[in-house]
């Protein structure tokens, strides 16, 4: 948790703008899309905007969590080299830190609701549990990236690849009736997108998720979780002779 | 495991790959799948090591660059997992490894020592309320809110080592960090430990510094190749140290150094009278001696160089003075941490004043009627009256081992040791009131009160430094020969005599060009000098001849040998 915060200190006490930083590149890319995008989807999606501005703070959230937790371990090397600490703990406040800047981005898309005079439904009340599987997946990618990472250093680039290629393979800036119909299962398999979909769905349009897609959504997080922390205990043990 | 005990090592095997063809990227392993050659190697870094660690004890590790020390602190601190054994520690346990990791260069001294302390595995408010101590420790009060990138090397290391020493675990894991920081400071850091030990907490010490090891640890070990090469006291762990790494010779080193110096130890290997400090008495008929070895004082009379007799003292006499107003002769006793009065004229023990631990330096100051006694072991002088034979102030000073006495100016100097450093101190406040940095251990100090020039053998810098008393300051360094002990100076003459444990000679050097002029060949450890200015006839003990060479001063000839004779059954140990 510590470790979370003084990286954010780090990471912002040279700058100016501060936290502000971290507004200003999301709010960038929302304004490029929107200008792009709108175009295209002219009308067929409702609060376009605000559905764009969600899908890109969670992905956000996720390409950023995993990046930062998979360099986790690399880079407090020397601190795990020389002192015990649970390895598991660098991992976490690496994902942590991100985490902390998606809720100040949440609490600019509150504002952005206001702007669009939106009120809060009361579906809102499962976006903090959609917050936290969020965080859970991220957490688990986290795992297994950074252990790995330790062994193969060009993991970094194919992680990038990966990321590049599942944002335009998710429902970030369009919705999931853009791919072809046999596509969609596929598409669909991608944890992000039922996420995505039920986020929006319960703080923007005021539908409770459905059942299926929701437990879909809690199974794979937690076998991510699962199958992560497994290769990072495995990997851990000879973990400081590799580094 | 007992509770007696904080870390019990058994059986424990550590291997490292050492790779051929380093494959770091997947790229790399799907290439060479199909090649199936062994890519790696299984390197044996530790191998089959037991050990047990009691609680309060401080525990040495030695051994060359890559045997395996630091790979064995780190499995204790919890780092690495062996490969197959079992480590067990017993409470809060703190490695210093390297100083100062983890910590952030962009943070405040503040809040780094809050981020450190929470790695060490303590909560915000525990640390919160040290912030003052450990600032205060290691002396950065101006500095709390600086960035540690604007930090020097040293002031990392001080913070670090005090956070160390201020979040009070149970056990410590030190590697080579008793070397850190200026004099002062290093002086403060071994209180620290010393006081660290008194309470009762576990030091594990890994250093290259073997005087370190052992003046400090109750026990070591040496590990050699993956594997402990020798376990138990320090001295024989050292010793088997020298045998295996620089041959046999300085193995002889090593047990002749320490009959001249055995502070801490135990285990006694003298099996002589080991004659160590000698005395001329002013009216230049008598010499006496104090046989390290036993616990006797010999007394010879300087006309005919005969033994008139044997004085029971205590235990190990290791240094002798004389009162020459009173007529009475003082002997500090070291295993009996006691000061033993005798009365010249009756040659009998007059008096016992007990002192700290380990008393080893004994100094007179005829004019103000004061003793001063050097006590190793609890880092203090004794000051005693000698009209009441009472304490009447303790002075704290670091392994305090050498002692001179300047009458005129009632200032007493004072050798440190393990601090290559002497500490002059006011006869009058009894403060210390200069350091003066020399070579590598000094020991024996002497004063020529004509020239105003202070003497001081360094054991391990084999030199002899020259210092000025007006400026307190080295005006020159001698080379002499092998671990120069003790110095003695005749000022009619301005020349000083050198007694050099090692090469098992005196140094004779002229007190005005600075220059060794002769070199007097005496007998085995020679640990002490003493002249008679009338006769101009020098005394030397020889501590494994168990003989006093006396040589004429003016020739350099030896006129005779005195054989001390004491009976083995009387022996103290």
């Amino acid at each position: 948790m510590l470790l979370a915060v003084s990286d954010l200190k780090l990471r912002y006490r040279n700058s100016i703008f501060g936290f502000f930083w971290s507004f200003l590149e999301p709010l960038l890319m929302l304004t490029v899309l929107y200008l792009v995008f709108t175009e295209i989807f002219h009308g067929t999606i409702q609060y376009y905007p605000l559905y764009l501005l969600m899908g890109l703070i969670m992905w956000n959230m996720f390409a950023r969590g995993t990046s930062m937790g998979m360099e986790s371990i690399l880079n407090k090397n020397g601190l795990i080299t020389q002192t015990y600490l649970p390895r598991e703990v660098v991992v976490f406040s690496g994902v942590l830190t991100s985490f902390f800047m998606m809720l100040f981005e949440l609490i600019v898309f509150s504002i952005f609701m206001g702007v669009f005079g939106l009120m809060p439904p009361v579906t809102i009340i499962l976006l903090p549990a959609m917050v936290v599987i969020l965080f859970i997946l991220t957490l688990g990618f986290s795992f297994a990236l950074s252990s790995l990472l330790v062994y193969y250093r060009d993991l970094r680039s194919i992680w990038n690849v990966i990321l590049q290629a599942a944002f335009f393979a998710a429902t970030i800036i369009y919705q999931i009736t853009i791919f072809p119909e046999k596509l969609r299962h596929i598409i669909s398999l991608n944890p992000i997108v039922p996420l995505l979909d039920i986020s929006r769905n319960v703080t923007i349009y005021n539908k409770w998720p459905d059942g299926n897609d929701l437990t879909y959504l809690i199974c794979v997080t937690f076998a991510v979780l699962c199958v992560g922390y497994a290769i990072f205990k495995i990997l851990d043990r000879r973990i400081v002779e590799e580094l | 495991m007992t509770d007696d005990i904080a870390i019990d090592v058994q059986n424990v095997y550590k291997t490292f790959r050492i790779y051929h063809e380093k494959r770091n990227s997947i790229y790399e392993q799907i290439s060479s799948t199909f090649n199936r050659k062994k890519y790696f190697e299984d390197f044996p870094v530790l191998q089959d090591i037991s050990f047990q660690v009691k609680k309060g004890e401080m525990f040495g590790i030695i051994g060359l660059n890559g045997s395996g020390k630091t790979t064995l602190l780190r499995l204790l601190s919890g780092i690495m997992r062996p490969n197959s054994g079992k480590i067990e520690t017993r409470g809060k346990l703190v490695p210093l490894i390297a100083l100062g990791t983890g910590f952030s260069p962009e943070l405040t001294a503040r809040d780094n020592i809050i981020m450190n302390g929470m790695i060490l595995g303590f909560t915000k408010k525990e640390i919160v309320k040290k912030i003052d101590s450990i600032i205060e420790f290691a002396e950065l009060e101006k500095f709390v809110d600086t960035k540690l990138k604007n930090f020097s090397t040293g002031m990392h290391a001080r913070l670090a080592f005090s956070i160390a020493m201020q979040v009070d675990p149970d056990i410590l894991i030190v590697d080579e960090v008793l070397s850190v920081g200026d004099v002062p400071f290093q002086e403060k850091s071994f209180n620290a430990f010393m006081s660290f030990k008194k309470r009762g907490k576990t030091i594990i010490f890994v250093t290259h510094s073997l005087i370190q090891i052992q003046r400090l640890c109750d026990r070591a070990i040496f590990l050699h190749q993956g594997k402990i090469q020798k376990s138990g006291q320090p001295t024989e762990v050292l010793g088997e140290f020298y045998r295996m790494v620089e041959g046999k010779q300085h193995a002889e080193k090593i047990t002749s150094s320490n009959q001249a110096d055995n502070g801490s130890s135990k285990t006694r290997v003298t099996k002589n009278n080991s004659p160590t400090s000698i005395i001329v008495n002013a009216s230049n008929e008598r010499v006496y001696v104090a046989n390290g070895g036993t616990d006797t004082v010999t007394v010879i009379d300087a006309n005919t160089n005969k033994i008139l007799e044997n004085i029971r003292v205590g235990s190990v006499p290791r240094d002798i003075a004389i009162n020459n107003k009173t007529n009475k002769i003082y002997v500090a006793n070291r295993d009996s941490n006691s000061l033993s009065v005798i009365d010249a004229a009756s040659n009998k023990v007059v008096d016992t004043i007990m002192v700290g631990e380990k008393p080893r330096g004994i100094a007179i100051n005829n004019k103000t009627n004061k003793i001063y006694v050097a006590n190793r072991d609890s880092n203090s002088l004794s000051v005693i009256d000698a009209a009441s034979n009472k304490v009447v102030d303790t002075i704290v000073t670091n392994d305090p081992q050498g002692l001179a006495v300047d009458e005129n100016m009632n200032i007493i100097y004072v050798s440190n040791s393990l601090f290559n450093f002497i500490s002059v101190i006011d006869g009058y406040e009894n403060k210390i009131i200069a350091i003066i940095p020399v070579g590598s251990y000094p020991c024996g100090i002497a004063i020529n009160n004509k020239t105003n020039k202070i003497y001081v053998a360094n054991r391990d810098s084999n030199s002899l430094s020259v210092i000025d008393a007006a400026s307190n300051k080295v005006v020159d360094t001698i080379l002499v020969s092998k671990q120069p002990f003790s110095s003695s100076v005749n000022p009619e003459r301005n020349v000083i005599y050198v007694a050099n444990v090692g090469s098992n000679n005196l140094s004779k050097i002229d007190g005005n060009s600075n220059k060794v002029i002769s070199e007097i060949p005496v007998g085995q450890s020679p640990a002490a000098i003493s002249i008679n200015l009338k006769s101009n006839i020098i005394y030397v003990p020889n501590q494994l001849d168990d003989n006093i060479t006396v040589i004429n001063g003016l020739s350099n000839e030896i006129i005779t040998t005195v054989k001390i004779l004491y009976e083995l059954g009387q022996r103290a140990n």
